[in-house]
């Protein structure tokens, strides 16, 4: 009975423990593409590292799909891009800070 | 509607897995490709139905209903005695959960750059039926349109039935691959228990490996179907080309390699076959079910590939530059070391037992002989594509090379060794 404890039941629990643990914090968490969605959604800059205009536009392109973007990266600032969506042309800008 | 897609998804995962293990003792296969086939079956295949239901603009729920048929052959099964579920050996329970912390640690929303700007990208459109076309639009010709989309659709068919696009789906979908290629390794080890730990304990500190794994990439469901095929050629159960086949149309419809793999397998099947003819005839009858809805999406949708398309008349030159042929070579080293180290630390660790070179080998090495060959002609620049790419390929054949060393080393030796080694750290006598 012990070793059926130790061998089985016990790393079964703490199987299901991890991930009852881990699930509910995984779905409320927040990563880069989660971000770049808020500060769509807020019309705020986006403050992160490493992010540069390109991989913004495809983290962009990546949260808003199934919509097609198109975007470009204006000369006047190396901090901006600017899309709109190619279904009714809604424009979106955005504009990162990288820290 | 919505209810009843997730009752039907899971109703056809539960009952493919039952069915696939049935089948597998029925029919004499090692337990550990059973397990695996089973737990795989349901997620491909209401993968390929929901993939099926975009191509041709069909009914995803009737089609979910294809799998419930298997009810009728099973019932036959329902009172037999001689059915026994053999369940994963206890211990690799701890295994299991040790392998879950470390991808928890590792794995993130989303998934590594590939992961969002590729394959959960391409999940969301074909999330949309009424609008998965879009991702073919020339905007998008950055996200590699042109990959197959059976990882996608798998991913797509579970958000379908948990209602929404979670972040946690592709992340155990990947998680389920990681776990898989863990379980055949540990029990191909069997019973020599210290050589399957020595192994899980090398992959659970491999970080290279972790990250890969981690990363929700499809390049670890390759690996995993890789494995497969060299374990079915390997171990030769009944009707093994045939599986082979399955596995190679599954791998190239997940990934472009899976043309590399089908033309490797077809080369290694012609040279070592005798009755080639019907090895030939059971390899393709696996193939043709998966391999036809994989063309019907290459010929229809999907965009010209970027390496072809790039091709031009200076092919020619690059096949003659001796400096391709000095970086490849430099860089697929470098990689082999600085990334691959647990393999090279492993064969010098083993190289004592009775290691010996048979013909599966073949399998893994024409792989990445013509992996390296892409490299010699890619219209890329060719160091920004090996160190983007290289790694990945690397972990293609990661698990089969490790498998095929496992199987071709004298295990009673090393389980000896290991043993008595560890007798005399604690102080025990033997």
């Amino acid at each position: 009975m012990k070793n059926l404890f130790t061998s089985f039941l016990f790393p079964l629990i703490l199987i299901v423990f991890t991930m009852a643990i881990w699930l509910p914090w995984f779905v409320t968490s927040e990563n880069e593409p989660d971000r770049v969605l808020k500060a769509i959604q807020s019309d705020k800059t986006l403050v992160q590292q490493d992010t540069n205009r390109e991989k913004l536009y495809y983290q962009a392109q990546f949260v808003l799909a199934p919509e097609v973007l198109s975007c470009t990266l204006p000369k006047d600032s190396s901090h901006r891009i600017d899309c709109e969506k190619v279904s009714d042309g809604q424009k979106i800008s955005l504009t990162i800070l990288n820290q | 509607m919505s209810v009843l897609v997730t009752l039907l998804t899971f109703v056809d995962i539960i009952l493919l897995f039952l069915g696939f293990l049935i089948w597998g003792q029925k029919n004499y296969y090692p337990v550990y490709f059973t397990n695996t086939i089973a737990v795989l079956a349901g997620p491909v295949i209401t993968g390929t139905l929901y993939s099926l239901s975009l191509f041709f603009s069909l009914d995803y729920e009737w089609l979910l209903c294809l799998p419930l048929l298997m009810i009728f052959p099973g019932i036959k099964y329902f009172n037999d005695k001689n059915i026994r579920f053999t369940f994963p050996d206890y211990r690799f329970l701890w295994i299991v959960w040790v392998g879950i912390l470390v991808f928890l640690l590792f794995t993130e929303r989303w998934g590594g750059w590939d992961a969002w700007a590729i394959w959960n990208l391409h999940a969301k459109f074909l999330f949309y039926p009424e609008s998965w076309t879009s991702m073919f639009h020339p905007n998008l010709a950055w996200s590699h349109p042109d990959y197959p989309v059976l990882l996608p659709a798998m991913v797509a068919s579970f958000w379908k039935a948990f209602g929404g696009i979670h972040a946690f789906v592709p992340a155990m979908v990947s998680m389920i691959f990681y776990l898989l290629i863990l379980y055949v390794l540990y029990s191909v080890c069997k019973p020599y228990e210290s050589v399957g730990i020595l192994l899980m304990v090398a992959l659970l500190l491999d970080v290279n490996f972790i990250n890969l794994v981690s990363s929700q990439y499809a390049d670890s469901f390759l690996a995993l179907l890789l494995l497969l095929i060299v374990l079915l050629q390997t171990e030769k159960p009944a009707n093994f080309h045939f599986w082979s086949g399955i596995l190679v149309s599954v791998a190239l419809s997940v990934k472009n390699e899976g043309y590399v793999f089908l033309l490797a397998m077809s080369i290694y099947m012609f040279l070592y076959e005798k009755n080639r003819i019907s090895a030939f005839m059971s390899f393709f009858s696996g193939l043709i079910p998966l391999v036809i809805p994989a063309l019907y999406f290459k010929l229809v949708f999907a965009p010209t590939n970027d390496l072809v398309e790039g091709q031009s008349v200076s092919v020619f030159d690059k096949l003659l530059s001796p400096y391709r042929y000095f970086h490849i070579l430099r860089f697929s080293l470098e990689t082999l070391f600085t990334k691959y180290y647990t393999f090279v630390l492993l064969v010098i660790l083993l190289r004592k037992f009775n290691t010996s070179i048979k013909k599966e080998w073949l399998i893994p090495a024409l792989i990445i002989g013509f992996y390296l060959c892409i490299y010699l002609i890619t219209p890329r620049d060719l160091l920004w594509h090996m160190s983007t790419s290289m790694k990945r390929l690397f972990h293609h054949v990661y698990p089969a090379v490790l498998f095929l060393l496992i199987k071709n080393i004298d295990l009673v030796a090393v389980n000896d060794f290991l043993k008595n080694k560890y007798l005399s750290l604690t102080g025990n006598k033997t």
